[in-house]
């Protein structure tokens, strides 16, 4: 093959499959550098999937490795679906740092169910609790330290054993130097009956650097942390923030939630290009001038409220101070339980398709998508775009017209 | 009107907006009027010049493409923008198909470029060290001692990317 090094490359970046770029690294040792590169360049550790049974053996590989371990751009630590794997609580933060620092070139981490071990063997002879929450705090700062070039982190369910996540993800953004992205979701699990005060209290420990600068921030929890965490990243002041994806759940403190999302619309809306989020109540973007991109998830809103022609409404209402917005618009409503489908077949009887399809008809951007989501065993959407209201008559179907349709999803 | 000149001397004009999808002679040209010297394309003959040219000149209107951020995941960079002519106008011997390789780069033609090696990595899917080498005429140049070492190492970093 008369093709230079550069263009080799080239190619090797449109092979998806992971079988043919290994046969590739194995044509003649000009090609396998080339080929490594995009092989490896996501790792993915599921624990207790793989033979290599824990984290310190998965860093021997690495340091063994370092042909595979330079090219790795994205790594991906998941807890597992086994319940008894879902827990690292053997592996101490610093175990993590050791792991970062074997990956010189990592970019972007993704965290699932990882529960960090609350004590350690140095600790064992320590009775004070000060000193022992002191060695972990400096091991978690380890940790974040070695992912100080991070672009991007995704955490979900991660946390010390026993401790509070909101704690263990500010000392574990505090060394970084700068993070384009953040995406937090289900931070840890929370007690279900926990009252909105205690969550208050629970989630105060969360601190947001503000030297981060980052630019993309994903959301998704529930609402009285995330109205905290909204207050946290106002004291941030995030003006970097261009895209905002807050499409948490609602399941308390849902009024609140309007006031406090607006405040921020208000304070950092300007900048915002790209904005997904959960109406729970009518808000005004005419100060968003620079969004692209919005999607409205009515979904959660309307499963919390248990009122869809009111959540239909409000929706209507936003989009209408929301004409500027050139470029896509995306509308995810509904969340019906299939259970109930008598039921969620009047509710879609009384709302507004009319004045629906009309809004969004006149609406100058040039992609738009409704969606109705049914749930169930499995989550059904229905309609690709509006056009398919008005085209399936649906605008005009009566209680059991619209049994009908949700039928085809029982 | 612009005009060039290829390798073997055969002279070529163009409308403006097909020959400045060619950023080596959009740069050239320096952006404005008729060019009065044909420009000299050196690493290219006629034959890949008239291959160039059609696919040019079928994407004159085409929107600019734009740029892919590193990290695109490489299922969707696979995916796009390949219609049904670019399918047919890419179904070249294997000789011809990496001079318009060296083309589009040397040329500066990014869509052009994508799609000619998005043929050779359709080519490549699927096919053993074996056959990819026998297919483009390849020396497997392992020693040994390398030839051992890959096949240990290979399984268990394919089972953390699977």
């Amino acid at each position: 093959m008369k093709l230079p090094n550069e263009l080799i490359d080239h190619i090797f970046s449109f092979l998806s499959s992971k079988p043919s770029l290994a046969s590739c690294s194995l044509v003649c040792p000009m090609w396998t550098d080339a080929a490594h590169r995009y092989l490896f360049r996501k790792l993915v550790y599921v624990r207790g999937k793989w033979d290599i049974p824990d984290v310190p053996a998965l860093l021997r590989f690495l340091e063994d490795t370092p042909s595979v371990a330079k090219h790795v751009r994205i790594l991906d630590l998941e807890g597992g679906c086994d319940q008894m794997m879902s827990y690292w609580a053997d592996v101490e933060p610093d175990v993590f740092a050791s792991l970062l620092e074997a990956l010189p070139n990592v970019e972007h981490v993704i965290m699932d169910v990882v529960i960090f071990s609350g004590c350690s063997s140095d600790d064992e002879d320590e009775d004070n609790g000060e000193d022992k929450d002191r060695n972990m705090d400096t091991k978690l700062m380890t940790f974040g330290g070695s992912g100080r070039h991070l672009k991007s982190l995704k955490i979900g369910r991660t946390s010390i054993e026993g401790g509070n996540p909101f704690y263990t993800l500010s000392r574990l953004l505090q060394p970084i130097e700068s993070l384009h992205t953040l995406q937090v979701s289900g931070l840890s699990y929370l007690p279900d009956q926990r009252s909105v005060v205690s969550l208050r209290e629970y989630c105060s420990g969360l601190v947001l650097p503000s030297h981060l600068g980052i630019q993309k921030f994903v959301w998704k929890f529930e609402s009285t942390v995330a109205i905290v965490f909204l207050e946290t990243l106002r004291q941030a002041s995030p003006c970097t923030l261009r895209h905002f994806d807050f499409s948490y759940f609602t399941h308390s403190d849902w009024e609140n939630m309007t006031w406090v999302v607006q405040d921020f619309l208000n304070d950092v809306g300007a900048g915002l290009e790209t904005l997904s989020i959960a109406l729970t109540g009518a808000h005004d973007l005419s100060s968003c001038k620079s969004l692209q991109t919005v999607t409205f998830y009515h979904d959660t809103a309307a499963r919390a409220s248990d009122n869809l022609p009111l959540c239909f409404n409000t929706m209507l209402n936003t989009l209408s101070t929301a004409p500027h917005i050139p470029f896509k618009l995306s509308i995810r409503f509904g969340y019906f339980y299939l259970g109930k489908i008598a039921q969620h077949a009047r509710v879609l009887s009384e709302l507004d398709w009319k004045k629906l399809v009309e809004i969004v008809r006149l609406h100058p951007c040039k992609e738009k998508k409704v969606t109705v989501i049914f749930w169930g065993s499995r989550t059904f959407s229905y309609f690709d775009d509006v056009e398919q209201i008005a085209r399936k008559k649906l605008a005009g179907l009566d209680a059991k017209g619209w049994l009908e349709v949700v039928r085809r999803f029982s | 009107m612009v005009t060039v000149v290829v390798s073997d001397g055969v002279t070529f004009t163009m409308e403006q907006d097909v020959a400045f999808q060619c950023g080596l002679i959009a740069d050239f040209a320096g952006g404005g009027g008729d060019q009065e010297e044909p420009i000299p394309i050196q690493a290219v003959n006629s034959t890949v010049m008239r291959k160039v040219i059609e696919y040019c000149e079928h994407h004159r209107n085409d929107p600019p493409q734009p740029e892919v951020p590193e990290g695109t995941p490489l299922e969707r960079k696979d995916r796009r923008g390949r219609d049904a002519w670019d399918k047919q106008f890419i179904q070249v011997e294997q000789e011809l198909l990496f001079e318009i390789i060296l083309a589009a780069n040397y040329l500066n033609i990014k869509p052009l470029l994508d799609l000619g090696c998005s043929q050779v990595a359709e080519m490549m899917k699927g096919k053993t060290p074996a056959e990819i080498q026998q297919m483009f005429n390849i020396v497997n140049g392992f020693t040994a001692d390398e030839e051992a070492q890959n096949g240990e190492g290979e399984e268990k970093a394919r089972n953390l990317n699977s």
